[in-house]
């Protein structure tokens, strides 16, 4: 649990520094995309003998690769996902990867992080652990509403899901966050981010991992 | 990117992640605030589990203390057991007080100018003798603060001289006459009862004064009364003045006058359960239920070795008043006990309550302590336990005979002589005084007063009830070994 702790405050005190400015980039987005489970791929996560599966439009990137690529959208603002990313790849004991979907400035952080065994009973305080990080972090300007969070398990897998809505006092601005985490038997345990702009539905492409 | 999908999952075995999206187990986590996600813990589970870490130790014997007062503190309040009393009178917010000895009257209000250009919103005029009032309010400012009276003398004629003159100026002023505390704490009436009773009279008649009576309670805790007590002997006092002129004092609003120690949680409580007690007294005789008080800092615990600890001691007493609610507070200077009043002491003073209200924003939330479980349940137990004393002092003929009859000053003297027990075994602690000295501290040759009790011999009605700071004898003794 303190492992899972660490990581929490790690990942998301960083994410939500900026959090205000990033929804301001990403809400030109101009009509909501629908994510539709048959128009996607694999990606193999080489490192970890992992394949996950998204929509079409993200391609793996570098942490560089990205910053390249926001930049030539507006190079007058430092991207703050630059420095999440980095530190989920400094400071997490595992292997990063980065998946951005440039059409629709939305993102798949990946982490492989050591084994955590976590229980059903564990997740309410996973969760409230979550959310009271990404409101501390967030500060005054920024609302995170809980979508939804769930637990699920058989013996061999185990999946804590939380979706987060951030948005501004109007909601003129608004970003979705789904981050998953799932403990596989053979001890390994995944952590996934998703940011995007639009409200979206990422069960179907986590359901066709193959782990 | 990469690989397409390989083939439509739904005419393959499911796989070990889509198996575990569909199982039984899942659970919906509910709520969205951040306490909706932890189910609620009764008052019984926390006990079952703070009895389970004990690992065998005994409950009331590991983790319940038992304050002087007689109450038994445990080691967790819960909402089930909690009762939210509302108290009346909290005032919106609390004013900073200045005590200013007056002596020259045109000195007295260079000075009270001075100390209100500098943050103090109320003052205190503390005199030993009648003075030009009329003088010195003409020389005040112009604009509105509270004014309170701190004399040692009744005169009556003066009083009204005073109460005229206040007329002409917008202050909210407060006489603070009490001949009862008089004899509590000199061992005489000003004059005589007869004579001070019906010279209250007087100006009651005589003036259109609302806050005339203001009952000193400060010297009940200085002699080292317990907090139960102190509250008890408060409303027993105020009764005096209830019992004999409930018709006069219709329009009138009681002035406390309190000292809180450094008993953080028990001092709100203190000040919260007086207000309490006393709107229960005055709504039996159809009066204001509102009372006033204005809280100073306790002297008993003060120190003259590792003086600057009673800055410490000042604030946190200064901060316990705020939060049960005083109206106004008095702050003492560190070096009150050996120094004369000297405008560094007072500036440090004033400065301490001008950090609580203005950078500690102890001024912004009204009646803070309401709902807090602890502070709600001390308050109650209190109350409860000086109401009970409180009717056992009227059934023996309530205050004023209580006093003849020496009682009053026994049960304190009994009080006092078991917390300097407690002190001198080290039990009770004043840091830097019965515990980690500092062997290099030497007070000898920095006394501008005598620090200690004054023995005046003189003839009294009653025996007095005497002030006495905890440290007095060590201090003495460390004095002598400079």
């Amino acid at each position: 649990m303190s492992r899972f702790l660490f990581f929490v405050l790690i990942v998301l005190i960083v994410s939500c520094k900026e959090a205000v400015q990033t929804a301001t980039s990403l809400a030109k987005v101009p009509e909501e995309p629908v994510l539709v489970a048959d128009q996607g791929s694999y990606f193999t996560l080489d490192k970890d003998a992992v394949s996950i599966y998204l929509p079409d439009t993200f391609e793996k990137y570098s942490i560089s690769e990205y910053e390249y690529e926001v930049k030539k959208i507006n190079d007058s603002i430092d991207d703050p996902f630059v420095s999440l990313f980095t530190n989920l790849r400094d400071n997490l004991k595992g292997k990063f990867y980065l998946l951005y979907d440039k059409d629709n400035y939305s993102f798949c952080a990946v982490n492989s992080i050591p084994y955590f065994d976590f229980k059903r009973q564990d997740a309410k305080y996973m969760l409230a652990m979550i959310r009271k990080n990404q409101q501390d972090a967030s500060g005054p300007d920024l609302f995170f509403e809980k979508q939804t969070a769930k637990y699920s398990a058989t013996d061999d897998v185990k999946i804590f899901k939380a979706v987060f809505k951030l948005s501004n006092f109007d909601e003129t601005l608004v970003n979705y966050r789904h981050i998953y985490l799932i403990s596989t038997r053979n001890n390994q345990t995944f952590q996934f981010i998703f940011n995007t702009p639009f409200e979206a539905d990422f069960d179907p492409f986590i359901r066709r991992m193959k782990i | 990117m990469n690989n397409q999908p390989e083939e439509n999952s739904s005419q393959k075995p499911k796989s070990a992640i889509e198996e575990a999206f569909e199982a039984t187990q899942e659970t919906q986590i509910k709520g969205n605030g951040l306490f909706a996600e932890f189910d609620a813990v009764s008052e019984k589970t926390f006990k079952q589990q703070i009895q389970y870490d004990l690992k065998g130790a005994e409950y009331n014997e590991s983790l319940v203390w038992k304050s002087p007062e007689g109450i038994h503190v445990k080691p967790f309040y819960h909402r089930e057991s909690t009762k939210v009393t509302s108290i009346p009178g909290q005032p919106q917010s609390w004013q900073i007080a200045e005590e200013i000895y007056v002596l020259d009257v045109k000195q007295t209000a260079k000075t009270a100018r001075e100390v209100l250009q500098k943050g103090a919103e109320s003052l205190v005029f503390k005199a030993d003798a009648p003075f030009d009032s009329k003088k010195l309010l003409s020389e005040l400012p112009s604009e509105s603060f509270s004014l309170y009276f701190n004399l040692s003398f009744f005169d009556v004629d003066f009083m009204l001289s005073l109460c005229e003159n206040l007329k002409t100026h917008r202050s909210k002023s407060h006489l603070n006459l009490d001949p009862v505390g008089q004899l509590a704490f000199t061992g005489n009436w000003f004059a005589d009862q007869k004579t001070d009773f019906k010279n209250l009279e007087r100006l009651f008649l005589n003036t259109s004064h609302d806050n005339v009576i203001g009952i000193d309670t400060t010297r009940y805790h200085n002699a080292g009364a317990t907090g139960v007590q102190q509250l008890a002997y408060t409303l027993s006092h105020a009764n005096e003045y209830l019992n004999h002129f409930d018709d006069h004092l219709k329009n009138q609003t009681l002035t406390f006058k309190v000292a809180c120690g450094s008993n953080y949680f028990f001092e709100i409580a203190k000040i919260r359960a007086l207000r309490l007690l006393y709107a229960t007294l005055a709504s039996e005789y159809n009066l204001n239920e509102s009372c006033h008080i204005i809280a100073i800092p306790a002297l008993r615990n003060k120190t003259l070795y590792d003086y600057n600890t009673n800055l410490l001691r000042t604030t946190t007493e200064a901060m316990s008043a705020v939060l049960g609610g005083a109206n106004t507070i008095c702050n003492l200077a560190y070096d009150a006990i050996y120094h004369k009043t000297n405008d560094f002491g007072q500036r440090i003073a004033r400065n301490q309550l001008l950090i609580l209200k203005h950078e500690s924003y102890f001024d912004q939330v009204t009646n803070p302590a309401e709902g807090a479980y602890y502070v709600e349940s001390i308050t109650a137990q209190m109350a409860e336990q000086a109401l009970a004393l409180f009717k056992e002092l009227e059934a023996g003929g309530g205050f004023v005979t209580q006093l003849i009859e020496g009682k009053i000053q026994n049960k304190i003297k009994e009080t006092a002589a078991k917390e300097q027990e407690r002190f001198d075994a080290g039990e009770k602690i004043l840091v830097g005084t019965n515990k980690y000295q500092n062997p290099d501290d030497n007070m000898k040759n920095d006394l501008e007063l005598y620090p200690f009790l004054k023995v005046k011999p003189r003839k009294t009605l009653i025996e007095p009830i005497i002030v006495r700071r905890l440290s007095e004898e060590l201090e003495q003794k460390r004095l002598k070994d400079e």
